[in-house]
């Protein structure tokens, strides 16, 4: 992973000390809360609906056990002894006390971490492939991009008080394991087709929320040295034309919409030309420094094939099961990417103890060169793990209660916190997912039922992003009480598509009801192979809706009864 | 009104006039949409200045950029950060007056301001009796590293600091 | 920071979250407490429009942030229940056991060895 060096050392320390004056003038009064607002949400720190939220920038996901050690100490000595994974690979913490945060922040610190923008109207946490640097169909690393973009973005005196939140992914291979389609600006790795050049396609105008909208093509190829002025003429492009009378249309996505993805690029290009090129035309070369930086494990080399992997795959279900969900194929032979899920049944989401995550550190440093993921799915993953040392990992994860193999199946839900933390929530969504979990435990069901994406907000805003889920549950409130519209057909991948609105919405106490009867048609309809997703495209809406409506109107019967 | 630079506060030689003022001030400063017509009738070695609203497009200001003395451009709200982008264009095309940032900046945003162009800023009262001069220019000092090449000294940003010790490194090797 | 007032339902309590430490308060009749059943009901117009001038002091003086009127019903044992949801979870917490409790409940997920 990334080394700071000594510019990046103190670059952050500054910014702790700044932070440090700010909650001081906030707690004296020479700040307002409106003035202090923008300035915490810039150190990530929210005021939710019973204490103030930390968010811990990840940058795109990568941490060493020693920062993951020390957020397991901040979790325990200024929390209440558990983090949150988001969406967006960060960590939260959910009970800190502002006049703490500042020491939080130099714990933070003292690891190459912290909690710059990772919230406000500013560039936000770069996020990435969670297989980055390790996938075997990769055109290169996308992390050092990734890092260089989260450099050049860091308190970039310009774009500091934008229209609104900017989210950036970078992604190395075809397959998009970041969800380009829903960031506002997404940067694929390429090589020219002619030359063979390494250089950017860059997509723009993807958001979720309120008016979900999936990002278009911008640029097909962008040479290497140009990306950071290329980015510079693209958000200066929207700092000038974003809307700022509405909250609701403020994201670049509404501006693309509005302006046409034709004439929206005849203004970046012409804010491009004009650009000081030769200031910011070493892109190459910095990425070369960069890429130095990043420590990469020497991985002696390892067989592929381990008879103590398929012996005990054999004789074991679990273990058999937990074999063929959560473990991926590494670029070097003998080796693997493992994901451990963070959604055992009937838990929370993404929620990992302090004692978890100290033993998970454990574990890394033994079994993954030191090195862990957070990924948007709200998994951590271990990304270099030696086949031979599969059954022994394996084991370590069942004592911690972490050894579900049910990565990217029914089970391993999306959610956001929801109204049980969130103050712009309108419904509660951990329930939820609860609820589905427990009622699809059995791992023999779900594995008969294949891979399917459950994705749950707990609001419009749409953190939990259930516009790309195969199912996907949004949670409102009408009349009172908690509602939940189910959308189906969602995908996040390379072939991104947003999910349509199944009917009206439903009370919690349906929705598990609602994923059976959705989940049934797909059992009793899909061909050999097909995944849901295929399925719900060569189907069409109408069998779906067919059985949600029919659920609905027998769920009216039963109330009335 | 008062009025800051990284030196603290300064007196402000303009005074906000119109077309019929302008003649019994030292150095008017003119509201945009008179500005065309002050270029015409101040006296001819008078400073103008002018102030614009955060939505006016830099190349509208470009053909008067040799004859003003001060952009004075408005921020409605702390929030709203068009003023920077619209200073750096009227750097990039070459104007080299006094760049004012005017309305309820915070001092926060000070350092943010210099490094986009800014040579001054007017905040409001309310906001100078909250955050006094001292606590500018304690915020001015409070971020000494940026990273971005073009918002610092030329060479002095991390980018190319990294870069320059880099190249240091592999000539000494 | 204005406080949000809640129109004509009453009875009302104040809830509101401290500055310095973000933890949920409500105002009683002589200042602030984590305790609901120390909480200043108002059952007047008047009353709750004393309490909103409590919540603007409060903010003024830098000592709470978000203050707001919530609507409750009184139990017949004088309980103060929040008639909102969210209000509910804003006093006594998340709806779900959560954190260390949440691990030592395990929902039920079993890994036969």
């Amino acid at each position: 992973m990334y080394q700071y060096d000594t510019f990046d050392n103190d670059f952050v320390r500054e910014r702790v000390a700044q932070f440090r004056g700010q909650v001081a003038r906030r707690l004296s009064g020479a700040l307002t809360e409106e003035e202090f607002k923008p300035l915490r949400l810039k150190n990530g720190v929210y005021l939710q609906l019973h204490a103030y939220m930390l968010r811990v920038a990840v940058p795109y996901g990568v941490l060493s056990t020693q920062q993951l050690r020390q957020l397991a100490l901040i979790a325990d000595r200024y929390d209440r002894g558990y983090g949150h994974i988001t969406t967006r690979q960060n960590m939260q913490f959910n009970w800190p006390a502002l006049q703490d945060i500042p020491d939080v922040l130099d714990l933070l610190a003292d690891v190459g971490m912290h909690c710059i923008q990772t919230s406000g109207n500013c560039i936000r946490n770069v996020t990435a492939d969670p297989l980055a640097g390790v996938a075997a169909d990769e055109v290169a690393d996308p992390r050092p991009v990734a890092e260089l973009i989260r450099q050049w973005s860091s308190l970039h005196p310009e774009f500091d008080f934008l229209p609104r939140k900017f989210k950036l992914a970078v992604t190395g291979a075809v397959a998009d394991r970041a969800a380009l389609a829903a960031h506002d600006v997404g940067v694929q790795v390429v090589r020219h087709p002619q030359t063979g050049a390494l250089g950017y396609r860059v997509l723009v105008g993807g958001g979720l929320g309120r008016t979900p909208i999936l990002a278009q093509e911008l640029r097909q190829f962008l040479p290497q040295d140009d990306l950071l002025a290329y980015l510079e003429a693209i958000l200066r492009v929207y700092n000038l034309a974003g809307r700022r009378d509405n909250k609701y249309k403020a994201r670049i996505k509404i501006l693309v919409q509005e302006t046409g993805i034709e004439a929206f690029s005849e203004r970046v290009e012409a804010e491009f030309q004009r650009a000081d090129r030769s200031l910011l035309a070493q892109t190459a070369s910095d990425l070369a420094v960069i890429a130095a930086r990043f420590r990469l494990p020497s991985l002696a080399p390892a067989p592929e094939t381990c008879p103590e992997v398929a012996g005990l795959a054999a004789s074991h279900r679990d273990f058999a099961a937990w074999i063929e969900t959560n473990v991926t194929a590494h670029r070097q032979q003998g080796y693997a990417a493992v994901t451990v899920s963070l959604k055992p049944v009937g838990g929370i989401p993404g929620d990992i103890t302090a004692d978890q995550m100290r033993a998970l550190a454990d574990l890394a440093d033994q079994y993954s060169a030191g090195e862990v993921r957070f990924t948007h799915l709200q998994n951590v993953v271990l990304p270099h793990v030696r086949r031979d040392a599969l059954v022994r990992l394996w084991q370590g994860l069942v004592v911690l209660g972490l050894a579900a193999g049910n990565a990217g199946l029914i089970t391993d839900i999306v959610s956001c916190p929801g109204l049980d933390y969130c103050a712009l929530a309108t419904a509660r969504s951990i329930p939820v997912a609860q609820a589905i979990s427990r009622r699809f435990a059995d791992p023999v069901r779900q594995r008969e039922i294949g891979p399917l994406a459950i994705k749950i907000s707990g609001c419009i805003n749409a953190c939990g992003h259930h516009h790309l889920g195969a199912i996907g549950i949004l949670g409102l409130e009408k009349s009172g009480a908690e509602s939940y519209q189910l959308t189906i057909g969602g995908d996040a991948s390379e072939t991104p598509r947003l999910g349509t609105l199944l009917g009206p919405g439903i009370p919690q106490a349906l929705v598990p009801d609602a994923v059976e009867a959705l989940v049934a048609v797909y059992l009793a309809q899909r061909r050999a192979g097909e995944t849901f997703g295929v399925t719900f495209g060569r189907l069409g809406l109408a069998p779906f809706r067919t059985a949600y409506l029919g659920l609905l109107q027998q769920g009216v019967s039963h109330a009335a009864a | 009104m008062p009025l800051l630079d990284h030196t603290g506060l300064i007196p402000d030689r303009f005074t906000r006039a119109d077309l019929a003022t302008l003649s019994a001030v030292e150095a008017p400063l003119v509201p945009w949409l008179q500005v065309r017509d002050a270029v015409a009738v101040r006296r001819p070695n008078q400073a103008l200045g002018v102030a614009i609203p955060n939505t006016v497009a830099a190349t509208d200001v470009a053909p008067l950029l040799p004859h003003l003395a001060l952009i004075a451009i408005d921020f409605p709200s702390f929030a709203d950060g068009r003023g920077f982008s619209l200073a750096h264009h009227l750097r990039r095309d070459g104007f080299q007056g006094r760049l004012r940032a005017v309305g309820p900046v915070i001092a926060d945003q000070f350092a943010y301001a210099r490094a986009c162009g800014f040579d001054e800023v007017e905040p409001t009262d309310a906001v100078l009796a909250r955050q006094p001069v001292e606590v500018w220019m304690a915020a001015l000092a409070a971020i000494s590293h940026t990273y971005q090449p073009g918002f610092t000294a030329r060479g002095a940003s991390i980018l190319e600091r990294r870069r320059a010790s880099q190249s240091q490194v592999g000539a000494a090797a | 920071m204005s406080v949000r007032s809640h129109g004509p339902d009453l009875p009302v309590i104040l809830l509101a979250n401290e500055l310095g430490t973000g933890a949920v308060v409500l105002a009683t009749a002589t200042g602030w407490s984590h305790d609901v059943t120390a909480a200043l009901v108002a059952d007047t117009a008047p009353a709750a429009a004393s309490l909103v001038q409590r919540g603007q002091d409060a903010t003024a003086a830098n000592q709470v942030v978000d203050a707001g009127l919530v609507p409750v019903r009184l139990g017949a044992d004088g309980t103060v229940q929040p008639l909102r949801l969210r209000d509910q979870i804003r006093l006594v917490g998340p709806s779900i056991p959560f954190g260390v409790a949440m691990a030592q409940h395990d929902g039920g997920s079993h890994v036969s060895v």
